[in-house]
């Protein structure tokens, strides 16, 4: 009987190790984390004394993302710490925990997640969350989202849940409860008649709503706010044409001072595009759209929509100096760039070719009139205002020019040369009321010698002018890489033109990085310039710090 | 299959006719405050550098009348905003920075938030004690429908001849209580004229407004940055009232008839605010 019995227990574990090896065998686990450090020290240039650091030396943000999927199933946490947070990032994320926690079933035509997650509806007029890392921002749903394709081409999608705020839990009659629709209509794939058209069309809709509790004792709130959009994405042949319109229903809130009127907005896109040739052109209209689900929050968190950027994100140095936030409360632009690859073996192009771009944007406030005669424009309490759908109005919130020349004069010297001129809405975008606006011409040169192989040396040259904020700026860097391990670069932008003799700061830096495959150590030494980051319109405000800046990352 | 797609599309309506409530004018609505014997504390955190900061003190303004005066404003200047010669600029060479004012700012992290913010009873919400003028209103609201765990009385006897105050807060419980309670003692100034910053028409000349009046201006306190225990322990009882008496000599730029005492019992470890209470230095 011992003998039956051991044999028993042996195959049950027999078995139990093989079908856990088999399990094993089809599991995945894929992460990637990031570490950011700041070592804060005080610097009399820029005027951060010992008692402004007051013993708060060092800042921290860090976070880990693991996925573990088998199967069908997948399922995730995400880790964050912010013990204390960076310089400029929101004070609200100084903690640590798990924010971010899920878990997945997909199969073909079904996909069902609870927990939080990300989701956008068209281009997010009425939806969109997300995590942006650079920003301190992460929006996420915390709920359930079921995502269902009938017939290949047709996508429904539905979602319920409350929205992350920090670390602060979700509590009754405390932030709303957000759910929402959307189709998708592929006409191509739902319809075999035009499966092998030219003409490319997708047709959508979403209808999103948000709960929340009347807790304002001055004004009366509606307790369901609505916002619907359709959309529609047409191709044809070299063309591409997309536009969405929202509509949303009154909602009164701390970003447009409680006012009653309803907000819309319409983005409308069109694009050429050929060999050597791309044309591509917006136009984008927003009022009164801020979409949050507290209506009580200003700050940069609770968004349910997102309203797109409409202008050349600048990433070098002082072309970044000026960034544009999106203004929910009301904007009108447009954009165009031409994108030209002159032929290879031309004149101008010569042996290599030559790149230009040109792209042009213009964003002005809306035109708004008095709602009438008894209130003023935006009053509390009131319709807020007035406007003609395609009216602009008078303040230039910003405009930007730039124009771009790539250019590779042999197998071993490349060069990209810029030039942007900037017209910059500084009171209404930084809040300083009653400065002009800045008008700066930018000029950019980069060049890049590949000494061999592995080596190469990156030199940027660029210079700002402006008799507007502050000045004049001039910057350079030097940027020595060792493929694909290493690179040592230094850089310094000095505000050479500042009006006030003991703000002529140089803001050096210098820094070094290790890769080893998808692992980067980064070590930065300096001074951080005060500005603000912009990721897609959405902005914050870092102030001026001096430090060594560490960054660690790397994903499996 | 074509059911499914006719409950799809139910559910869709369904879900559009329910998520939609249109308000109606008048969209302001008016309730009774004047019932209650709670006050609340709002400490607007500002600076003459800060261009949205006159329309968070119009605010203050406007829910100290709104809430039937049961507001009690401090105005902290601390912080970036509030450095004397701000931006270089000698129109701004006025110190509004306390002492007290610079440690609380630093405790509670308003400026490092960006201003205007404040602190309503210094009341620790889900992302800390920190709150934009845009939440005021709802917090105080709440805070109001409680009624008062303790009472404050100030008696205030002024010697114009030695430009000192005497002033003695009696504190009464009204309900049983448990921690460390203590009890704050300030001085804040009404019609002082200097520059400000402001980037709203309707509340003053802009950007900067060189004759701005400051009102609610924390000048300092009397008994210390974080005050005094009531009682030699801290602890407190209903059947005790607590006398605290305080001297201070003003200086000459406070100016008697524009000074408040405010005074307010808070517990240590949540720093919550149970009561305040003001009145003029002369009254």
């Amino acid at each position: 009987m011992k003998k039956v019995i051991t044999i028993l227990i042996f195959t049950v574990a027999l078995t139990s190790i093989v079908t856990a090896q088999g399990f094993l065998s089809k599991s995945q686990v894929h992460g990637s984390f990031e570490i950011d450090g700041m070592y804060y020290q005080a610097d009399d240039a820029l005027g951060i004394t010992e008692s402004d650091i007051d013993g708060n030396i060092f800042g921290f943000n860090a976070f880990a993302d693991i996925i573990y999927s088998i199967g069908d199933f997948s399922a995730g946490f995400r880790y964050e710490a912010y013990l204390p947070p960076i310089a400029g990032f929101d004070r609200s994320l100084d903690g640590q925990g798990f924010p971010y926690l899920w878990a997945s079933y997909t199969t073909d035509k079904f996909s069902f997640t609870v927990g939080n997650f990300y989701e956008q509806f068209g281009n997010g007029l009425t939806l969109r969350t997300y995590q942006e890392w650079t920003l301190g921002y992460d929006n996420s749903i915390n709920g359930a989202r079921v995502v269902y394709e009938p017939v290949k081409g047709l996508i429904l999608k539905g979602v319920y849940g409350t929205q992350r705020y920090f670390w602060a839990k979700y509590e009754k009659n405390g932030r709303g409860i957000v759910k929402g629709f959307d189709a998708e209509f592929n006409l191509n794939d739902v319809f075999a008649s035009m499966a092998e058209s030219k003409i490319k069309l997708t047709i959508g809709g979403s209808a999103v709503s948000k709960y929340q509790a009347d807790e304002n004792p001055f004004y009366k709130m509606p307790k369901n706010v609505a916002s619907f959009a359709g959309r529609f994405n047409l191709g044809i042949g070299k063309f591409n044409f997309s536009s969405e319109y929202a509509y949303k229903i009154n909602d009164p809130s701390a970003v447009n001072n409680y006012i009653y009127k309803n907000g819309d907005a319409l983005v409308v896109t069109g694009s050429y595009s050929t060999k050597g040739l791309g044309i591509f052109a917006m136009f984008k209209r927003i009022d009164n759209m801020s979409y949050k689900s507290d209506a009580a929050v200003t700050s940069n968190a609770l968004d349910i929509n997102f309203l797109p950027a409409m202008i050349e994100p600048h990433t070098y140095m002082l072309a970044a100096m000026y960034p544009y936030a999106t203004q929910p409360n009301g904007e009108i632009g447009f954009q165009l760039e031409v994108v030209y690859k002159v032929p290879k073996k031309s004149k101008i192009g010569g042996k290599y070719g030559m790149g230009i771009t040109v792209n042009y944007s213009q964003i002005n406030d809306i035109a708004r009139e008095k709602a009438n005669d008894t209130a003023y424009i935006g009053q509390s309490g009131t319709m807020g205002w007035k406007s003609d759908f395609f009216k602009f109005g008078d303040q230039v919130f910003n405009r930007d020019l730039t124009i771009e020349i790539d250019k590779k004069f042999s197998k071993k010297f490349k060069s990209i040369f810029k030039y942007i001129y900037q017209d910059y809405d500084i009171a209404t975008i930084l809040g300083h009321t009653g400065d002009p606006n800045v008008k700066a011409n930018i000029a950019i040169v980069d060049l890049t010698w590949k000494i061999t192989s592995k080596k190469s040396i990156r030199w940027e040259l660029q210079g700002l002018w402006t008799t507007e904020d502050k000045g004049d700026w001039a910057a350079a860097l030097a940027e020595y890489t060792i493929s694909p391990h290493w690179f040592f670069t230094v850089a310094d932008q000095f505000n050479y033109g500042n009006k006030h003799s003991n703000e002529r700061i140089h803001y050096y830096t210098g820094s070094f990085g290790y890769t080893l495959k998808t692992t980067r150590f980064a070590l930065t030494y300096g001074r951080q310039r005060e500005g603000v980051v912009c990721v897609g319109g959405v902005c914050r405000q870092v102030p001026a710090s001096s430090g060594f800046y560490v960054t660690i990352s790397s994903s499996f | 299959m074509k059911i499914k797609y006719i409950t799809i599309v139910l559910i869709l309506i369904a879900f559009v006719l329910n998520s939609c409530d249109k308000v109606s004018a008048p969209y302001i609505e008016a309730r009774d405050y004047c019932s209650g014997n709670k006050k609340v504390l709002i400490e607007d955190y500002t600076g003459h550098g800060c261009v949205n900061c006159p329309g968070a003190a119009v605010l203050a303004h406007d829910l100290k009348e709104n809430f039937c005066d049961r507001i009690v404003i401090i105005g902290v200047h601390a912080g970036f905003f509030a450095q004397p010669n701000f931006e270089n600029k000698p129109i701004f060479a006025a110190d509004f920075t306390t002492d007290a004012g610079d440690a609380w700012d630093t405790f509670f992290g308003n400026s490092s938030m960006g201003n205007p913010n404040g602190l309503v009873d210094r009341k620790e919400g889900p992302t800390g004690f920190v709150l934009y003028p845009q939440s005021w209103a709802e917090v105080a609201d709440a805070q109001l429908s409680e009624s008062a765990k303790a009472l404050l009385t100030i008696s205030n006897d002024f010697d114009i001849e030695n430009n000192t105050l005497s002033t003695t807060i009696k504190t009464e419980f009204q309900e049983a209580v448990t921690g460390t309670y203590k009890l704050i003692v300030c001085i804040t100034q009404d019609n002082i004229i200097a520059a400000q910053k402001n980037n709203d028409p309707e509340v003053g000349p802009t950007p900067i407004d060189s004759t701005y009046v400051h009102n609610h201006v924390l000048r300092g306190t009397i008994n210390g940055t974080w005050g005094e225990n009531l009682s030699a322990s801290g602890e407190v009882d209903m059947t005790t009232t607590y006398e605290n008496t305080y001297t201070q000599e003003f200086i000459v730029d406070w100016i008697p008839t524009d000074c408040h005492v405010v005074a307010f019992v808070y517990n240590e470890e949540t720093k919550e605010v149970l009561q305040v209470e003001e009145l003029g230095v002369l009254e």
